[in-house]
């Protein structure tokens, strides 16, 4: 597993929008390219967590609390982590 | 090779085949009243149960090059159940958020994969074997595309081994094995013997100058669907 390196990205006023710079090396490394579109969600603790617009992205978070980290998303397979939907069980009766 | 996934969510038509009696059965295809041996807890006395035999809808499970020796499918084939999605912990609204949910993992959900309106989902608990013979193309209710088809492998390995596989890697992983069976049936269609599909797959194609098998597995999808137009 990568573990992507800590880097600072940055919000500058673009018109009406805002615009967020990705240090060149993540951008290459993970294929970040001009107009790729990512959706943006919050995830507690003051944490971001973007995604590719595309729902195959691989991104996800290792560690708990502050030590978490964002591994970005360029790998084929990825932990699913926990299931969100709680599960009833089965018996015979299925 | 060129990956196009459509957006979430899906429609039934990126993952559902319209029924042609012409596909070769393969991995995905559902079926109606399929004999589906289920076991049984044990006695008080602690012997076996007795196994009931139910009439179920379900779902081939087996990776074609394992379904089949050459053009003949092998005796035993693997099944799971198709249950109504809820009755397997599956939201109403799956097909509908905007962001696939991250849960159900022993469950593919399929939207309207009967034909009733319903949102059903296999069950991969559910699992059972099955003689070849009920398996009849006349009597398939439904195929999965290819994104359906590497859907429900994603599903299959988040049920087995909690891991999320990228749709794309699956694609292309599988993707030969798609064009061979896409391929099949179109030589089906155009009438020539089921049987001969998989020897002449294997023969040296003189315009091609390889094995047709390999040209596939090298994406010469479109110069071997050429080599079928032309034969006969």
């Amino acid at each position: 597993m990568t573990i992507a390196r800590v880097s600072t990205v940055r919000v500058t006023k673009n018109g009406n929008a805002r615009t967020l710079a990705v240090p060149a090396p993540i951008a290459e490394s993970q294929h970040i390219a001009t107009g790729d579109e990512y959706v943006v969600q919050p995830v507690g603790g003051g944490d971001l967590l973007y995604r590719r617009s595309k729902h195959a992205a691989g991104s996800f978070f290792v560690g708990t609390g502050a030590d978490r980290t964002l591994v970005a998303g360029d790998h084929d397979a990825w932990p699913a982590g926990r299931d969100q939907i709680a599960d009833r069980g089965i018996d015979w009766s299925f | 090779m060129t990956v196009d996934l459509p957006e979430w969510p899906p429609q039934r038509s990126d993952l559902l085949l319209p029924h042609s009696p012409h596909r070769p059965i393969s991995q995905g295809d559902i079926f109606l009243g399929l004999p589906f041996v289920k076991a049984s807890p044990p006695r008080e006395d602690g012997s076996p149960g007795r196994p009931a035999i139910e009439a179920r809808a379900a779902m081939v499970l087996g990776y074609p090059c394992e379904m089949y020796r050459k053009a003949t499918l092998l005796p035993v084939q693997t099944i799971a159940v198709l249950r109504r999605a809820d009755d397997v912990d599956v939201p109403a609204d799956w097909f509908t958020r905007r962001e696939p949910l991250q849960g159900a993992f022993k469950a593919c959900p399929l939207p309207n994969p009967l034909g009733d309106g319903k949102l059903m989902a296999v069950d991969f608990r559910a699992l059972g074997n099955i003689d070849a013979r009920h398996l009849q193309r006349a009597t398939r209710i439904a195929s999965l595309t290819e994104y359906g088809s590497a859907y429900l492998r994603q599903r299959i390995a988040l049920c087995f081994s909690r891991v999320t596989v990228r749709l794309s890697t699956i694609i292309r992983a599988g993707r030969a094995t798609f064009d061979e069976m896409e391929l099949w049936e179109l030589w089906n269609e155009r009438g020539h013997p089921f049987d001969e599909y998989q020897r002449w797959l294997d023969e040296v194609d003189p315009d091609l100058g390889a094995v047709r098998r390999d040209a596939l597995e090298r994406g010469l999808r479109d110069e071997v669907q050429s080599a079928v137009l032309r034969y006969g």
